[in-house]
Parts: C-alpha cells; sequence; structure tokens
C-alpha cells in the first residue's frame, strides 16, 4: 500500500500549511492518509511499528529527513520512503504564505508519491576483508603503524623500497626532533615492531579493490610475488632539497657551502678550540613550515652552543615552539632579518652581502661556512609510486588527502592511507598521531562485520559502447574495463551516481534513481506547479544530498524566508546531474534552474563539485548558441554556515 | 562488561574521539559544559584550511556508507546508542579507585527534555522575554527561552532562568510537555576506565591588554567577535558595521596581541595568522580594505593559499607591532611602527581586530587542573594507560592536526582498554 504520513511537529505546522486542504487533495494518490503531531518521538514510532508494514511504500511529510530519519531508518520496516521536509524546507521558509506554502507541500508531496514508485530495496555488499596490512616506508610513521596493528593483532607487511637504508632513519628523520628524543623513539619503535615482515623492493602492480588489494611486488633480488592486503599504508619520507639560491651560493662547488641537514655532522667534527663563523640563510623563494623552522632553530642553537659564531639571515621563521627561538637567541645566535644577495669566494671565505630590511641597509659578512636551509620535499619514489597505486598528489608532489580538513589519512582511493611525512612534512609528534590515525582507520576498516548496502549503478550491456567515459569519471574506481564489459566494484563505489551523467550512450541506471524518475519527476512537479499556481514561475533546485541539503535544511532553522515557486529535488550528489535534466527543467517551463552542490574541494565524492560546475558550463554555453538565456541555469556551492545561500539564489526573480 | 571512556569537551576533537570509541564498542560519556556541541567551531562559520563550513564531523562509519562525513546536526551524537552526551556539565571531582576512575559530574538544567522536544520552537515564539544576545554582536537579542546559533546541536531550546520570568506560556504551548521549568541541576557519577581531556581553548578577551582600548570601544573587536558580524546567520546578517551601526570600510588587524610576549602569553597561538587571513580575505570579498599589522607571518603550508589569496586581492600588510590603538573622534586609530620603512603610521580606521591569544580551557575547572602542563597545555599522554589529551587541549593547533591527534588517542585507548582482534 502507498501511504502518506504527515507531522504537524507539536502542531505548529497547521500555522503555516493547511492540512484539511492537504489531506482532501492528495486523497487520491495514496491509499491511507495519516496525520500525527510528533512523529519523532516515542509515541510517533509506536505508531509507525504498527502502521507501516514491509510492503508499504510511505511518504513521509515532516521535518527534514536528516533529522527525522535517523530514528526512522531503524523503526520503519519499510525500505520503500521517500521524505518531504515540510518543516524545514515548506513551513519554516514561507511564513507569510500560507496558501502558497500549501501549494508548494501538495507539489512535493505529489512528488515524493512518484518517487517512492521508482523505489527499489538497496544492494547488499560483499565485504569480506583480507585481514593483513601492507605499509611502505619503514621510517617514524611507518614503524608506528607496524607497532600499532601488530599490537591489535593485525599482520603486517613493509615493504622498504631499496633506497631506504633503514640505517639512517635519524638522519633522515632528523627536522621532526631534537636528536635524544628522536633516537629514544626510534629505539622504542623498533622494539615494539619486531615481528613485522620486512621486504625489500617495490609495488609494481595494483589490483583488486578496498579491502581486498592485489599487490605485485618486485623485490630487490629480482623475485616477483603477488600479496593479498586489505589496505595499504604509504608511509615515505620527506627528503632535503638544495633551496632555490643554491647555486647563487655555490652549493656543490665549494665546501664552505653546505646544506642545513650536513650542519650537525660537521659541528659534531668540530674541536673544542675551532671556533667558526656560520652563516645560516632561509630560501625566500620558500614556504617555511613550523617543522622546518623548528629544524633551524634547534641546529643553530647547537652550532652555537659549541662556540660558533651564528648568524641567521631570515623572513619569518615559523615554529610552533616559541621556546626554541628563546634558546638560540640565548646561545647567541645572531638574527638579522634580511635576504642574502651576492655571495663571493674570497680567500678570507665566503663573503656574503645581505640586504637587512630592518634597517634599510645593505651589510656583508665574511664567514666560514654558509649554511643553507633546506627545502623539504616529498620522497624523489612519490610520483611513480602514486601512479602505480592511482593516487593523487598536491601542488608540492606530496600524496593528496580526500578531504584537507576532515580526513587527514585519507586518501583518494578506498582502503589506501598516509601516514606521518608522506603527508606533509611533520615533527615527530605529529607524525605519531598521522602514523595512529592511520592504523585507526585500517583497524576499524578490517574488524567491520557490519552490512554495508546503497543502490548502485547498472549498466547496460547492450547501450554501452565502451568508451570508458563512466571509468574515468568515477572518482573511486568503481567501474573497470574488462575484456568486453564495463565492471562494478560494489566495494568501492559511494553510491554517488557520478557515472551516471558521466555516460555518453546513457548506459547507465542508478537503482531508485533512473533517468525516467528524474525527468517523471521533474514534469510532474512542472504539471502540479501549473495546476495549482497558474502562471507563477518557478525554479527547480537540484540539490547534492550532502552540503546543499544541509544549507536547504538550515534556511529554515536561521529563518532565512525565500519566495514559494522554489522546488528542490534532491540528488544523490550534484555530479549526478546532466545537461538533460537541466535542460528538461527548462522544457517544462522553470524559470531558473540551481544546481547546488558541496564547496570547491569539499565534495563528500570528490568530484561532485567541480563535475556539476562544467555540466552548468556546457549547458549554458549550449543555450548560448541557441540564443537562449544562459542565465536560466546557474550552479553553486551551498553549506550549512550559509544559510542564507537559498535566500539568495531564489529570491530575486529575473 | 562494556568498557567507559569519558570524554571531557565535545568540540571537534572531543566528538571525533567519542565517536571513534563507540564505534569500536566502548561506552562514552561525553561532558560539554556549554549547552550546544561544536566548540570553537559554532563561533567561527568557515574555517581553513578548506575555507568552507565549521559545522563538519567525520562520519567514522566510513567503510558502510560512502558519505564519509556529516553536518552537525544531522545527529548522530546525539543518537548513537553507546554514546551519552551531557551538555551543560561540568566535572565535579575525579578520585581513582582500584585503578578505576569515579567522576562525578554536574549538570545545570535546560529545562527543556532533550528526548521530549520536537523542536518546533513554539515556545520561542511565545515567549515575551527579550535579551541582549551573547552569541550576536552590535545589539542582537534573543529570548529568554532560546537557542545559542541557528545550527547549534542538540537542536532543543533551553531557558536562561536568570531573565525567564515563568510565565509559563512556552509550558502552555508545548503539546508533546518537553518543558518543566521546576527541572532541577542534578549529579551523577561515571565509572570510567580511561579519562580524554578534550577541553580546547578560548580566544582571550584582551580586557586587560595595555594599550589597546579593547575595554573603551566596541569598535576594537576580537577575531571571534569578528566571526559573528561575518556570519550570515549571525545579528546583522553578515554585514559588518560599527558600533553606532555604520557599514565599515576600512578594517585594521593586530596579531600577536599578547602572544609571543614575555609579559603576556609566552607561546605562539598558531592560528591566528591563518584566521586573520581567513577573515581579511572575506572582508575584501564584501570591498572592505584591511591593512594586517605582523611581526611574523606564520601560515602552515596547508593554508598557504590564504596568504596568497589575500595578497592577490589587496591585503596591505604593514610589518610591525602597534604601540597603542587610541580612539580618536569616535574613530580607532593604530599607531605604529612600520619596520620596514622605519615610517611612523597613524592608522585610521572603522574596525581594528585584535588577534587575542588562544588559551587553554582546561585549566579552568580545579578538578582537572592538574593534568595540565605549560603554558596550560595538556600532553597527548597525561598517564599512560589512563588519561590522554586531544585537539587543541594539547596546544593551539589546525582542525586537520586536531582530527588526527583525536584519532590516534581513540586507538591508544581502545589498545589499553580491549586490545587486538
Amino acid at each position: 500500500m502507498k501511504k502518506l504520513i504527515l507531522c504537524t511537529c507539536n502542531k505548529t505546522l497547521t500555522k503555516w500549511l493547511d492540512f484539511a486542504r492537504i489531506e482532501k487533495e492528495v486523497g487520491s494518490t495514496f491509499e491511507s492518509i495519516h496525520i500525527h503531531d510528533a512523529l519523532c518521538l516515542e509515541e510517533g514510532l509506536t505508531f509507525l511499528d504498527a502502521e507501516v508494514s514491509k510492503d508499504d511504500t510511505v511518504v513521509i511529510g515532516a521535518c527534514t529527513s536528516q533529522i527525522i530519519g535517523v530514528p526512522l531508518a531503524e523503526r520503519l520496516k519499510s525500505e520503500l520512503v521517500s521524505y518531504v521536509p515540510l518543516r524545514e524546507h515548506v513551513a519554516w521558509v514561507h511564513k507569510d504564505d500560507q496558501k502558497g506554502a500549501t501549494n508548494k507541500a501538495l507539489v512535493l508531496l505529489n512528488d515524493a508519491a512518484i518517487h517512492v514508485d521508482f523505489l527499489e530495496p538497496q544492494t547488499a555488499v560483499d565485504i569480506e576483508m583480507e585481514k593483513k596490512v601492507l605499509i611502505v616506508g619503514g621510517g617514524i610513521a611507518g614503524l608506528k603503524v607496524a607497532s600499532d596493528l601488530l599490537q591489535l593483532g593485525i599482520e603486517v607487511t613493509l615493504l622498504e623500497p631499496p633506497e631506504f637504508n633503514s640505517k639512517d632513519y635519524l638522519e633522515k628523520n632528523q627536522f621532526m626532533a631534537d636528536s635524544s628524543t628522536l633516537k629514544g623513539v626510534v629505539k622504542d619503535l623498533k622494539t615494539t615492531s619486531k615481528g613485522v615482515k620486512k621486504v625489500c623492493g617495490t609495488i609494481s602492480k595494483l589490483s583488486g579493490r578496498a579491502g581486498l588489494y592485489s599487490v605485485s611486488l618486485k623485490r630487490d633480488n629480482g623475485k616477483e610475488e603477488e600479496i593479498l592486503v586489505g589496505a595499504i599504508i604509504i608511509a615515505t619520507n620527506s627528503e632535503h632539497s638544495p633551496p632555490s639560491i643554491a647555486k647563487m651560493c655555490h652549493y656543490g662547488k665549494t665546501n664552505q657551502t653546505l646544506l642545513l641537514s650536513e650542519l650537525s655532522t660537521l659541528i659534531a667534527k668540530q674541536t673544542a678550540k675551532e671556533s667558526k663563523t656560520i652563516f645560516v640563510t632561509q630560501d625566500p623563494s620558500y614556504h617555511d613550515s613550523s617543522v622546518a623552522g623548528s629544524y633551524l632553530l634547534r641546529e643553530v642553537t647547537y652550532a652555537a652552543e659549541k662556540g660558533n659564531t651564528v648568524i641567521v639571515a631570515h623572513s619569518d621563521i615559523h615554529t610552533k615552539d616559541e621556546n626554541l627561538y628563546r634558546a638560540a637567541r640565548k646561545s647567541g645566535v645572531i638574527f638579522i632579518r634580511g635576504s642574502l644577495e651576492k655571495v663571493s669566494k674570497k680567500k678570507k671565505g665566503l663573503v656574503c652581502r645581505l640586504e637587512n630590511t630592518l634597517e634599510s641597509q645593505v651589510r656583508e659578512f665574511t664567514v666560514d661556512y654558509l649554511v643553507l636551509q633546506t627545502q623539504l620535499k616529498p620522497w624523489s619514489g612519490t610520483r611513480p609510486l602514486a601512479d602505480t597505486l592511482g593516487l593523487n598528489l598536491d601542488r608540492e608532489g606530496f600524496i593528496k588527502t580526500r578531504y584537507a580538513k576532515m580526513k587527514p589519512v585519507q586518501t583518494s582511493k578506498r582502503g589506501i592511507f598516509i601516514a606521518g611525512n608522506a603527508k606533509t612534512p611533520m615533527n615527530l609528534n605529529d607524525a605519531l598521531a598521522s602514523a595512529s590515525n592511520a592504523s585507526l582507520e585500517v583497524f576499524k576498516n578490517l574488524i567491520a562485520d557490519g552490512e554495508r548496502k546503497g543502490w548502485i549503478p547498472v549498466v547496460d550491456e547492450e547501450l554501452c559502447d565502451l568508451c570508458d567515459a563512466c571509468v574515468e569519471a568515477c572518482p573511486n574506481d568503481a567501474l573497470r574495463h574488462e575484456g568486453d564489459l564495463i565492471k562494478h566494484i560494489p566495494m568501492n563505489c559511494e553510491f554517488c551516481g557520478i557515472c551516471v551523467s558521466a555516460c555518453p550512450t546513457r548506459a547507465i541506471e542508478f537503482q531508485s534513481h533512473s533517468k525516467d524518475s528524474w525527468l517523471t519527476r521533474i514534469e510532474s512537479i512542472a504539471t502540479k506547479h501549473k495546476k495549482l499556481e497558474g502562471q507563477k514561475p518557478f525554479s527547480l533546485v537540484y540539490a547534492c544530498s550532502e552540503c546543499a541539503n544541509a544549507s536547504i535544511d538550515q534556511a529554515g532553522f536561521a529563518g532565512k524566508g525565500y519566495p514559494t515557486g522554489s522546488y528542490v529535488i534532491q540528488f544523490p550528489c550534484a555530479g549526478m546531474v546532466s545537461p538533460i535534466e537541466i535542460l528538461k527543467g527548462l522544457v517544462v517551463g522553470a524559470e531558473k534552474i540551481i544546481v547546488a552542490h558541496c564547496p570547491p574541494g569539499g565534495c563528500h565524492h570528490q568530484t561532485g563539485d567541480h563535475l556539476s560546475e562544467l555540466v552548468v558550463k556546457f549547458t549554458q554555453d549550449m543555450l548560448k548558441s541557441i540564443g537562449q538565456d544562459p542565465s536560466r541555469v546557474k550552479a553553486t556551492y551551498m553549506i550549512a554556515a550559509l544559510p542564507n545561500k537559498m535566500q539568495e539564489e531564489v529570491a530575486h526573480r529575473g | 562488561m562494556a568498557k567507559t571512556a569519558v570524554v571531557i569537551g565535545a568540540g571537534l576533537a572531543g566528538i571525533q574521539v567519542a565517536q571513534q570509541l563507540t564505534d569500536l564498542g566502548i561506552v562514552v560519556h561525553l561532558i560539554e559544559k556549554e549547552s550546544i556541541i561544536g566548540g570553537l567551531s559554532t563561533h567561527l562559520g568557515r574555517v581553513f584550511p578548506t575555507g568552507d563550513c565549521a559545522l563538519c564531523l567525520d562520519a567514522s562509519t566510513e567503510i558502510f556508507d560512502g558519505q564519509h562525513r556529516r553536518c552537525q546536526y544531522r545527529g548522530l551524537v546525539t543518537e548513537k546508542k553507546n554514546l551519552k552526551l551531557h551538555t551543560m556539565t561540568e566535572i565535579k571531582s575525579i578520585t581513582e579507585v582500584d585503578g578505576n576512575f569515579k567522576i562525578s559530574i554536574k549538570s545545570q538544567p535546560r529545562y527543556v527534555d532533550l528526548d521530549r522536544c520536537v523542536v518546533c520552537l513554539e515556545c520561542i515564539e511565545v515567549c515575551d522575554v527579550k535579551t541582549p544576545d551573547e552569541y550576536g554582536i552590535r545589539g542582537g537579542t534573543r529570548k529568554s527561552i532560546y537557542r545559542p546559533v541557528p545550527q547549534g546541536v542538540p537542536l532543543a531550546p533551553l531557558i536562561d532562568m536568570e531573565h525567564c520570568t515563568k510565565c509559563g506560556k512556552c509550558v502552555e504551548i508545548c503539546k508533546v510537555n518537553a518543558i518543566d521549568l521546576e527541572e532541577k541541576e542534578s549529579t551523577k557519577t561515571i565509572k570510567a576506565d580511561a579519562l580524554i581531556l578534550a577541553t580546547g581553548v578560548e580566544e582571550k578577551i584582551p580586557l586587560d591588554f595595555p594599550g589597546y582600548e579593547y575595554r573603551t570601544s566596541d569598535d576594537i573587536i576580537t577575531h571571534a567577535e569578528l566571526a559573528r558580524l561575518l556570519d550570515p546567520a549571525g545579528s546583522t546578517n553578515g554585514v559588518v558595521t560599527t558600533s553606532s551601526g555604520n557599514n565599515v570600510s576600512e578594517v585594521t588587524m593586530v596579531l600577536c596581541v599578547g602572544s609571543r610576549d614575555l609579559d603576556a602569553s609566552e607561546y605562539c597561538s598558531q592560528a591566528c595568522c591563518t584566521y586573520s587571513l581567513k577573515h581579511a580575505d572575506m572582508l575584501r570579498d564584501r570591498g572592505i580594505d584591511v591593512t594586517i599589522c605582523y611581526m611574523d607571518l606564520r601560515v602552515p603550508k596547508s593554508s598557504e593559499h590564504y596568504l596568497t589569496q589575500a595578497r592577490e586581492k589587496g591585503v596591505k600588510f604593514l610589518r610591525g607591532k602597534p604601540d597603542r590603538v587610541v580612539i580618536r573622534e569616535g574613530k580607532p586609530v593604530t599607531i605604529v611602527e612600520d619596520t620596514q620603512s622605519q615610517k611612523r603610521m597613524q592608522i585610521e580606521s572603522d574596525l581594528v581586530v585584535l588577534a587575542s591569544p588562544l588559551a587553554s580551557l582546561g585549566i579552568e575547572n580545579d578538578s582537572i587542573t592538574d593534568f595540565f602542563a605549560e603554558y596550560g597545555f595538556a600532553h597527548r599522554v597525561v598517564r599512560e594507560g589512563k588519561i590522554y589529551a586531544c585537539g587543541t587541549a594539547t596546544g593551539p593547533t589546525d582542525i586537520p592536526t586536531s582530527i588526527a591527534e583525536a584519532n590516534a588517542v581513540a586507538l591508544k585507548v581502545y589498545s589499553d582498554l580491549i586490545g587486538g582482534v
């Protein structure tokens, strides 16, 4: 039976919506209609227990599905449910227009009645996991992950690329902390990670899926082997690299110029009496990070404490630990704000000419050594590794995280994580946290024993011409071209529907959200609107189910009202919207179509924000070329922190 | 028997660690002294490094749903079975018996039952009492039954009894009987196996910082206050105004007001450079001129684009720490020596925004203050196997680092309490 259940939210929605009229006018669409006053409370849920059976299709007209959907997901026996957020999307935002609001409610309930007809039960996904983990890189973070996971009883293989020599962990990681702390940590980690299986070699190929990856390893002894793992953690190092001013400073031409990473070795060799003048310079073109700044301060303090005269030319020294600055000053380090202009080799030493910005004058220093602050770059093998694994890199060549703010160890690929300096140069404390964070994510995935469900894409073999557009568009490697088929990998799928809009032959159907369902719904909204509102213009908002939907919900909470005649259709991701749905909206008479997506770089499925902008741009160009007004179509982002976005977008009509 | 952990502070780090532990089968009591969760994030609107919404949480069950993240109001924190959220609650005492903690907590009455309220907000509508809104500036008001911010979670309102006249209108209108004007404060003792400090930081109010006149003028404000002015859901609808209600056309920002200063806060607050740049960007987008007076610009690599953007958008940078900010003819004037040109400048502007240090909140509570060390910040491992700290309780930092640390602590607590597979 098709049932409509409405909630008045403590009898308040009746102020803005005419429930009697709603009941009368949608009567023929549903087989039963119930009105409750507090569906979300125990009495409402008990009512639903009794009222809804497994075979019913249900439309719930209440508050936003984001709120009521949480308790209802557990209590509703039927999976085939469509929600109409009467409170946030209608009543609360159209408080001064009861007739218009009721009309809008009727349009949306009618739409939901059609929507439930298209709903299918979700598909259960096989979540079999291989309970083994591969770590790439045995530096601090790699050892920490190994140690964490071993302690939790997970089998770990540690892959060391051939150029990683385990003896010089300390030297390579010097920038992360002071040497005694570092030594202690490395010693502990070596003890606690004993028992880890170490392999020296590189990854030559990756296949399989999240939770069940097959990794081909090329051992340094020439042997090839294949291992099955549930997850991969990249824990490669950062490397010191000469700065852009290296050439000007005669680096490589004279042993008087050296890199900061070479300074401590030089100082350690010094005898007590030899006091030298050491000039340390930052690279003005390099954006100093806290870890690089702290490292510089520790090294110059050490050099000064050994009796050398140390001068540091700097612009901004970034450090988390202000006391390092104070210690450096106390040890006698001289800080001068300015940049190195010229270095000349003279008999008496290197002459460094510096423009001092504080005193606005040029000064020259004759010194024994010129020390260059290094740039901390990603490990040189990062790019080939990322290419093999299918990972994205950031601007500087470090492995890019999935989402910079909340997902610090997740990569663009499900089941592959990063730890420590593979992300960005980190101090010891942050690297250890990052490593444990990666261990946690992996552990949680591997012990998962729940059920994974979702609506998945289904490829029509007849229509598919194997162009691979979907394979390239899928942000999660969930579609692959294998033989004469496009194969779906459900464990990688995030149920976003981006593949549907990418397919030029329209060969992909998404469960519950078929192409036909969008067209039918768009048409019915228009028809119903015209029936109730006549010539009054209307706009359609194709909103993603994440940030955009949240922003529209929050418009209600924040009292940011907007005119009626504005209908939100929720897409799983804005990236699923194709020009066809946009054009359909225009054809049925919408004055404006707004595609609302997550903020730039903030799409929950990685690329939907960008793709929907492209699709809208493309549609606008098309409209322009046939003499139509392209401004009727717009893509924009919406977020909960900007509850005024909906108001801005639909308030003013052209 | 299930293991129990108590997390103090429901900011981003506290929520993160609580959700992770709950997912791993540990019972969590999440203690929050405010009426809503989110901590600093509820004040900020937009946050770095992504420049998007502050109301984002990590939906930690990512293997099952493809969504990965959730908006705070989507309710997982208040809905998870093993996660008990105690808002308006403070720790009264912590004692140790046989290696376990007995933590006694005291909750202030909300007067609105979270399990009964359907968030129809009719009670707010009928309330007659208007009082100044502590979240808003520039004369915003709220009712005495109110929701602090539109996006606040739990969604249910609360009553400010100090201003409530007990007229009973809200009780009468609430047909689901969620309001109890006679609710009393309650105390409770929780037995716990582990304790996690996620108490966070707060922007210090520079009331007594000499020379900057914060106390005398409402046109000299902090960044937290500027964030409220910039918030489209705030009392000014996102319009940046002066105390006399005029639109602002020039803003001067002063960095390190009381930070990196041996006479005030010795440490560097890490985040102020970036959020000053973030706010400068947002002001420039509204056509407002911005000058930033700084000592060093310490912007982490992940937020470097804010600096680039600020330069491109024409934010003026001036290296020098102002001696004084004075009020002349009703307008704040910043007196500063530009250390690059060595010129003394007097910059008149409509608003001066001070970057005041981020100070630890954990040390304010006597029963936990001993767990904190230098400058009022805690070490990540306060006591091996028992007490941990994460987020800005261990020192000011950005969101990604806080989240990573919260996850790391969750793993540590799980290893301690339960162990492997």
